[in-house]
Order: structure tokens, then C-alpha cells, then sequence
């Protein structure tokens, strides 16, 4: 704002954006905003702050359901109004013709289409394991979603990943793998290798054998992994700070592959990071009482159940637990 | 067009586009609408890209196009110099998801009753005078913390925002009627 406007200092505008404002000052921004075109930009810069942010918190679930009512809806009225309008001797020799029709170009759009049709696996309550076309095997965790279409093209095979997944790619010359997720695109000829892109974790790839180069989007910056090594990319952004790639070996990394591989090894480790781990790796959420969390542990576990898990702790440390629908709470003193 | 994609395109892309449609438009619930009706419209006609990115680039084309359509039925006149363009990268797909997060993150970091007072207000629906009432202090206090809040959410997105499709349209209001769009265009 500038000085000549100072008369609007940021409090009063933000107070008439915000609805906040006395009848007076109301009726005075009114008035002011039809002639003074600075003050109009002003306000709606803070307007669409607040429409952002309220963009941000949106509901898309509830407008989805909203407009899925509204996709069978039309398709009913049109059908009646339709009828309605043609006589029956002549409705019949259309709908004969129509059938031949559609049996047609049914049968001509999965002829010419059916390469570039995609699906889309969702893995809702447990892993789900997939073979694709080419022969490569996906296994996909839990709350995760491939898409990747009926035939590959001739050129690349390219799917989609949001979530983690397990890849093991049957090796072709002259057709790359592609995996894409929102942050990575990562490339292959042939090979293994573990991707995880979701919500509220970095993203990260691991390699079990071969080579594969990732390229990270926010700063199109590309890494080579091989064998035994892993990256973790960090997508945060602060003043000073941009994206950035963190390599490490595999190894330290073997915690989180354990969704598909049920293998967990700590050494000296606070029992609240070990129950993170557990969470990824079953379906289930734990809470800590008392003075657990802070408990150091060495311990691993080589594909137990959950029960196994439990169990094995409970030997170690002095705790009881409930369980409640599915969330387990470990009531302790401490180690 | 299969529907499961046509529900995950709408899942997914839905607040980019009101987003996008709000840098031409300046009330939001007219940009939900614009945003169903482009679904709607897509569905109807069934003429979708399969590919998702050629998807998500038609989405947006026509939501530009509607947005300009409106304006012009409503005749008001616009700055659109600084308007984004069929030129724009619409490439990128991630600075929506990063604007997202950044905003997400700034909010989660707000000192806590700062926070608390900014998600009773915007997001509780609840008055200055409510607000008070219900934590016990002062109508000013509140709206202080309100304030505060919105600063530091507005500094941190004009940091954000200078390599974005998220920038702030000058839109000048006024004028008079009929002043032709076209010209502008």
C-alpha cells in the first residue's frame, strides 16, 4: 500500500475482507473501492489469499459425489425427451439401427483402442501383486495406486505410481520401463527396485539389482543408482533451501522396504521410531502411554505377524496393551 | 470414457483448476461452478484425452475458456496483460501439489492459539466477537492473531509465488459498460 493510501492501513482491509468491519467502516471501503483502483487491487489481493487457502481445505470428495449425481441425471432426461419425441413403428427401426451401431463401434474402439486404454489398480487394506503385459511384476503396498495402460506402446512402457510399490522388470533392449509419480520419473531397462511417493513422507527409491536414473521434477535434477544404493529426495522448501537428493546404501534403508519384505532391524533405537516403522508395515496404529516412546530398543523382527511383533517386545520391555478396532495402545512405566 | 479415470482426473485436478480459474475470476463460488461445468461437459461429450497429462492440458484450456466467456457476457472490464495464456507451461504438474503443501505447512506452523483463532474463523465459520467469547479474550487479541495469521500466510506465498502459475491478477474493476473484452483479448 502506498503512503497516499495510508489512510487504509493492511488492519482495516483485512477486517473488510474478513467481514469484521463496523457498518461504518463498511459503508466507507464500499464507497472508497468504486473509485480508488489501488485500494480495489489491495483488497482483492487479500480476497484471494483467502480463497486459496479456502481452495486448499476443499472438500473434492463431497463435490465429486455432488457431480456423479449429476452425470447419471442427465443421461436419464435426455433419454426420455427423446423418446418422447419419435413415433414407435419408427423408434424400433432406429433402435435396430442403433444396436448395429453401437455393435460396431464397440467392437471398433476396442479393435483401435484397447493400447492406449489404461487401468488403474488400487492396493486398499493389503498388498496387492500384479503381472503387466510385458511380464514385470508389481507389488503394490497397501493405500496405493498404479495406473498403466492394457498394451504398452512401442517405444517405452510407462506407468503410474502414487504410493509405494515394489517393481521387478522383465529386461527389454530397445523398450525403457518408466515410472512416474508426482516428484520422480524413473527410468529402467530391466531390473528391481523399491519407489515410494505419498503423502507425508520423501520420496524414495531403492535399487535391489541393476540400474535405474531417477530424475527428480522440482529441480529436474538426475541420479544413477545401482545395485545396494537408495535415494531419498527431499521436497521441502523453505527461504534458504530448495529440493534436494540425499543418496545412501540400501541398508539403511532396509526399514522402509519392510511393507513388502516384513523385515525390521533396529539397533538402539527409541521405541517411538519403532512403532512408526510397525505402522508401515501393518495395517494398524499404535499409541504409546506412560514413558515408552522414549525407550531405546536393539531388536528386529524377520517376517512375524503382528502378534509375533508383540510378542517379541512384551519380552523385552514391561508393558500391557488393549486394543481398540484397529489401534493398539501400549500402557508402560518406562524400561 | 472410463469413468474410474474420469473420477480420478476429477479427484485430482478439481482445486488446480478452481485455482486456475480464479486468477480470471474473482468470486470463488462462480470458479467451482465454471470448474462442475467442464466436467460435466467433458463426461457428456466423452471427447477426453485419454493420456493424462493431454487430459489435464484440455481441462484447463477450457476452463480458461469459460472463464473469458464469462467475462465477456458480464462485461466487465479487464486487465488481461497479466492473464495466463495458452502459452503458459502447463507442463509442471507439481506446483499446484508444492502450492498445497507450502500453504498446509505455513498453517500448521503458526504459533498454536494464532492457528486455533485463524482455523475458528476460516474455517469454523465463527465471528471475531465468537471467538472471543469462546477462548475467554479479548475482540482486539483476536484480531491481532487474525491478522498476524494472514500476514504471514501472504508473505509466504509472494516468496512462493514469483516462478508460479499462482501469481496475482490485477483486475481492475470499474468501468463502464460494454467496454469491449475483445479488444483486450
Amino acid at each position: 500500500m502506498e503512503k497516499q493510501n495510508s489512510i487504509f492501513d493492511d488492519e482495516l482491509i483485512i477486517r473488510y475482507v474478513l467481514g469484521e468491519c463496523s457498518p461504518e467502516e463498511q459503508a466507507f471501503m464500499d464507497d472508497a473501492l468504486t473509485s480508488n483502483t489501488q485500494l480495489y487491487q489491495e483488497v482483492e489481493r487479500w480476497r484471494k489469499l483467502l480463497d486459496v487457502i479456502a481452495i486448499t481445505y476443499m472438500d473434492v470428495e463431497k463435490r465429486w459425489n455432488y457431480l456423479e449425481g449429476r452425470l447419471t441425471q442427465t443421461h436419464s432426461v435426455g433419454v426420455r425427451t427423446f423418446a418422447q419425441k419419435i413415433s414407435s413403428f419408427r423408434y424400433l427401426v432406429l433402435a435396430a439401427s442403433l444396436l448395429i451401431l453401437i455393435g460396431f463401434t464397440t467392437w471398433l474402439f476396442f479393435y483401435l483402442s484397447s493400447s492406449n486404454r489404461l487401468i488403474t489398480q488400487y492396493a486398499s487394506e493389503e498388498n496387492l501383486q500384479l503381472m503387466l503385459k510385458d511380464g514385470s511384476m508389481v507389488v503394490l503396498n497397501r493405500q496405493s495406486t498404479l495406473t498403466y495402460p492394457v498394451r504398452f506402446s512401442s517405444q517405452e512402457r510407462r506407468v503410474r505410481l502414487d504410493g509405494e510399490a515394489h517393481f521387478q522388470v522383465q529386461p527389454e533392449e530397445n523398450r525403457k520401463f518408466i515410472v512416474e509419480t508426482d516428484y520422480l520419473v524413473i527410468t529402467v531397462l530391466g531390473t528391481s527396485f523399491y519407489v515410494r511417493d505419498k503423502s507425508g513422507e520423501q520420496p524414495m527409491v531403492l535399487v535391489e539389482t541393476g540400474v535405474v536414473e531417477c530424475q527428480f521434477k522440482p529441480t529436474m535434477e538426475k541420479v544413477q543408482l545401482s545395485q545396494g544404493q537408495s535415494a531419498v529426495f527431499d521436497t521441502s522448501i523453505t527461504d534458504n533451501k530448495q529440493p534436494s537428493i540425499h543418496r545412501s546404501t540400501a541398508e539403511q534403508m532396509y526399514n522402509d522396504i519392510a511393507w513388502k519384505t516384513r523385515k525390521l532391524n533396529f539397533r538402539n533405537e527409541p521405541l517411538g521410531n519403532i512403532v512408526r516403522y510397525i505402522e508401515k508395515t501393518y495395517p494398524v496404529h499404535i499409541r504409546l502411554q506412560g514413558n515408552l516412546s522414549d525407550c531405546k530398543l536393539t531388536v528386529s523382527f524377520d517376517n512375524l505377524s503382528l502378534n509375533g511383533v508383540i510378542n517379541v517386545l512384551q519380552a523385552i520391555l514391561d508393558f500391557k496393551y488393549v486394543i481398540k478396532q484397529d489401534t493398539i495402545i501400549m500402557i508402560g512405566d518406562g524400561c | 470414457m472410463e469413468k474410474e479415470f474420469f473420477e480420478h482426473l476429477f479427484k485430482r485436478y478439481f482445486k488446480e483448476l478452481c485455482l486456475f480459474a480464479r486468477q480470471f475470476i474473482t468470486e470463488l463460488e462462480k470458479c467451482e461452478d465454471i470448474v462442475q461445468e467442464v466436467f460435466l461437459n467433458v463426461w457428456e461429450r466423452g471427447d477426453l484425452p485419454i493420456d493424462e497429462k493431454q487430459a489435464r492440458s484440455y481441462l484447463l484450456t477450457s476452463v480458461r475458456n469459460r472463464c473469458l466467456n464469462y467475462i465477456r457476457d458480464h462485461k466487465k472490464l479487464i486487465d488481461t496483460s497479466e492473464f495466463p495464456t495458452t502459452a503458459i507451461d502447463y507442463s509442471n504438474q507439481i506446483e499446484y501439489k508444492e502450492l498445497e503443501k507450502l500453504i498446509r505447512q505455513t498453517i500448521e506452523n503458526l504459533p498454536p492459539t494464532c492457528r486455533k483463532i485463524f482455523e475458528m474463523h476460516r474455517f469454523g465459520g465463527l465471528k471475531y466477537q465468537e471467538i472471543a467469547q469462546a477462548l475467554n479474550i479479548s475482540v482486539k487479541t483476536v484480531e491481532a492473531q487474525m491478522s498476524k495469521a494472514l500476514k504471514t500466510l501472504r508473505e509466504k506465498l509472494e516468496a512462493y509465488t514469483k516462478h508460479s502459475i499462482f501469481f496475482f491478477v490485477k483486475i481492475f474493476k470499474l468501468l463502464d459498460k460494454g467496454s469491449s473484452l475483445d479488444m483486450c483479448l
